[in-house]
């Protein structure tokens, strides 16, 4: 039997590697294994020679260890379907540590470092460490970091940066316990020559990004929003971007009063303006400077990246009633467009709302963590989120026309939270490019993909990194406990998906599969029906002062105490 | 130059740095030493040899994977299945040959050439439907119907991406 499966061996050399099955602990070899040949009779399967078909025994001969090399190259759920093939597939799959971490990694929404130097099985052992730890909420340990007054700050990538003064930014990289993440400080104290308005960043790329105050006193076709391309570490002009190390974008909306939003999302670099009754959206390749899509409309309310190439806004239709939308955008013109001019725009609509309450702003978040970029963590970081899978919140904000009029609209203030997959979103997208039905009706994208939400907790537009990956967090009281309770939603649809197939891993939490019944306080005409699965647990922190609000990061819950001036961070 | 004799004793001339890409007869030639002694790959057919050896030679001179660097490599092989255009074209061969070259790969440890033909066999398991795979491999089921049933529920919430 043996010599027929395993012809090679008889042959067998100092140097010959030698095809070993090699079980759970033993993962991928990494180097020749050069046991003795009797190993391999008493290691073979018994079966072996049945699954092959006697006529043709040329694929047999491949051995167990180049099966598993082959899968190794497959995606989770194509080695899943190899499951299915024959019993020595089925085995091999189950018991070998590489292929298990690539579909458990994948469950969590993960994806691997490649620099880490540690073999599978170790990887395996602190994924699922990690998976428990993020299930029960269960943190290591507390930090605490002053909060600096000067009122500049952004979390991304799980470092927390804020602005001294001019020019001087004081940088935090939260620890990671779970993924070997050292807590790191260091301040970046260069002249800059300008009044820094806003910034964004990504750590993964040692990326900074400064809005340069505008200079209001040049006339209309001078005046223009300037975005400095820096190195986090240093402060300097980042290494990758071409002179003279900015972004600009002329003829820029004449505003004092306007807000900045920046996005990094790989090459791309984003900047949201927003006025009073107008805003804009403009977005470059960031390494070459190139210029790729301005929008430019008053029907334009909010945006997050979804990718690289895709973006999703919120804006209004003619009768200025909210809609989502999606736009390759670097199918689009340069030029500054307006929301009419856009060709390929896909529209998620909702449903009728009455008119005498208008919709009033809208706040889309989303972090899909950074992407992927070989050397940039340490050689102990052994995976991180996976920025294809995220959840989407979008916040639409309602005000009631019967208000008397000098009333503060936020006492009348009605709105609702919005959940949506971003994977969702894109394969909805790029399956009708460029299709005439992009159009989509209410029932036809939202009931069973989404969840729409009015009763938990309004996010706080200050403090607005309450989503990480596919989690929201929200603060609550609870009236019988001292403190504040805070809760984590979890969208991961294939942990969700995985879990009510029969294995364990619920560790407790409850997950929430009936359908949500709405009528949003009145925003909709009538009721809508949401059903996206969730998972949501509760952390009580008995000593948390109720002013607090709470920020979600990769592996940490940070709550936000403003009157007593510091972040506390729960570690993971 | 080095001397190679395949297991159908056709003989093979080859410069010592395109050989030298097996990690296996560079092995040997250290063992060796200075030598016009032949070397025997009594694995190897001189087919499978001769694309070997087109492989080696395109590729000489290209940096080898040093044996700390293969075991990252090794457990964190990334999963993309993009191969060069010059690898596509050499790889496109039939089905019994390529499994011969991945065998030949993995004997001679090249582990450029193995990832190359695995990576190939990888996409050809993309999108295909279990009994395709088996017809691939051909391999036979050995499931009842009832046990295949139970892994495809298992793994439904895999399914449909």
């Amino acid at each position: 039997m043996c010599s027929q499966l395993w012809p090679r061996l008889a042959s067998t050399g100092s140097h010959l590697r030698l095809f070993l099955y090699t079980p759970i602990q033993a993962a991928m070899p990494s180097t020749p294994l050069k046991s003795p040949a009797t190993r391999l009779a008493t290691r073979s399967p018994k079966k072996e020679t049945d699954f092959f078909k006697s006529e043709n025994v040329l694929y047999a001969k491949l051995p167990f260890e180049l099966y598993i090399r082959i899968f190794e190259h497959l995606e989770f759920w194509e080695i899943l379907r190899c499951m299915r093939v024959c019993s020595l597939f089925k085995k091999l799959i189950t018991e070998t540590a590489s292929l298990q971490y690539i579909i458990e990694l994948a469950v969590d929404t993960l994806r691997n470092e490649p620099n880490c130097i540690l073999p599978s099985t170790l990887r395996l052992e602190k994924l699922k460490k990690h998976r428990e730890a993020h299930r029960q909420l269960k943190y290591n340990r507390e930090i605490r970091i002053p909060v600096e007054r000067e009122g500049l700050w952004e979390l991304c990538g799980g470092v927390l940066a804020q602005n001294i003064e001019d020019g001087k930014l004081i940088f935090h990289q939260f620890p990671s316990d779970l993924r070997s993440i050292e807590e790191r400080t260091w301040t970046v104290d260069e002249k800059f020559g300008f009044t820094v308005r806003d910034f964004a960043m990504d750590p993964s790329q040692d990326l900074l990004v400064l809005v340069e105050n505008a200079d209001w006193s040049l006339p209309d076709e001078k005046l223009e929003t300037r975005l400095h391309l820096r190195s986090l570490s240093t402060g300097k002009k980042h290494p990758l971007v071409p002179k003279p190390g900015f972004l600009s974008l002329a003829g820029t909306i004449r505003d004092e009063q306007v807000s900045y939003i920046v996005q990094v999302f790989g090459t791309a670099v984003s900047l949201f303006i927003e006025a009073d009754e107008y805003s804009e959206l403009a977005i470059w390749d960031w390494k070459s400077g190139r210029r790729l899509f301005v929008l430019a409309s008053d029907h334009l309310y909010a945006f997050t990246m979804l990718s690289e190439d895709w973006v999703l806004l919120c804006v209004t239709n003619d009768l200025f009633d909210p809609l989502l939308a999606t736009v390759d955008f670097r199918q689009e013109s340069p030029e500054r467009q307006d929301t009419d001019q856009i060709k390929l725009i896909h529209k998620f609509h909702y449903p009728e709302q009455p008119i005498n309450l208008p919709f009033r702003d809208a706040v889309i978040r989303a972090d899909p963590g950074p992407l992927p970029k070989p050397g940039n963590t340490s050689g102990d970081t052994p995976f991180s989120q996976d920025p294809r899978e995220f959840i989407i919140v979008v916040q639409m904000m309602f005000y009631d026309d019967n208000r008397m009029p000098f009333e503060d609209p936020d006492e009348d203030r009605k709105e609702f939270l919005h959940f949506i997959p971003a994977h969702y979103l894109l394969s909805l997208s790029k399956e009708n490019t460029p299709s005439p039905a992009s159009n989509f009706r209410w029932k036809r994208w939202a009931p069973i993909e989404t969840r729409l939400l009015d009763f938990w907790g309004s996010p706080s537009a200050t403090w607005v990194c309450y989503v990480y990956g596919t989690r929201y967090a929200f603060l609550a009281a609870d009236a019988e406990k001292p403190g504040l309770m805070v809760n984590v939603c979890d969208f991961n649809q294939l942990a969700i998906g995985r879990d009510s197939g029969g294995t364990t891993m619920s560790s407790g939490n409850l997950v929430k599969k009936t359908k949500t019944v709405t009528d949003a306080q009145g925003i909709f005409r009538k009721s809508v029906h949401t059903r996206l699965p969730f998972w949501y647990r509760t952390l009580h922190i008995a000593d948390a002062h109720d002013h607090c609000s709470v920020l979600c990061s990769e592996d940490a819950l940070i709550l936000v105490d403003e009157e007593c001036g510091e972040y506390r961070i729960f570690v993971f | 130059m080095v001397l190679l004799v395949t297991s159908d004793n056709e003989q093979f001339n080859a410069d010592k740095d395109v050989v030298e890409r097996s990690v296996l007869i560079k092995n040997m030639l250290e063992d060796v030493g200075e030598s016009d002694q032949p070397i025997p790959l009594p694995n190897v057919s001189s087919s499978v040899l001769k694309k070997v050896l087109e492989y080696c030679e395109h590729h000489r001179g290209e940096p080898l994977p040093s044996a700390d660097a293969d075991q990252s490599q090794d457990e964190t092989r990334k999963r993309t299945t993009d191969i060069s255009e010059w690898d596509q074209k050499f790889i496109t061969v039939d089905q019994e040959m390529l499994f011969e070259i991945i065998l030949a790969a993995n004997y001679l440890d090249i582990k450029s050439l193995l990832d190359v033909g695995c990576k190939t066999v990888a996409n050809m398991i993309k999108g295909k439907t279990p009994e395709e795979i088996r017809k691939l491999f051909n391999i036979v089921n050995d499931f009842t119907p009832e046990e295949e049933a139970q892994i495809k529920k298992e793994n439904e919430w895999a399914e449909d991406r």
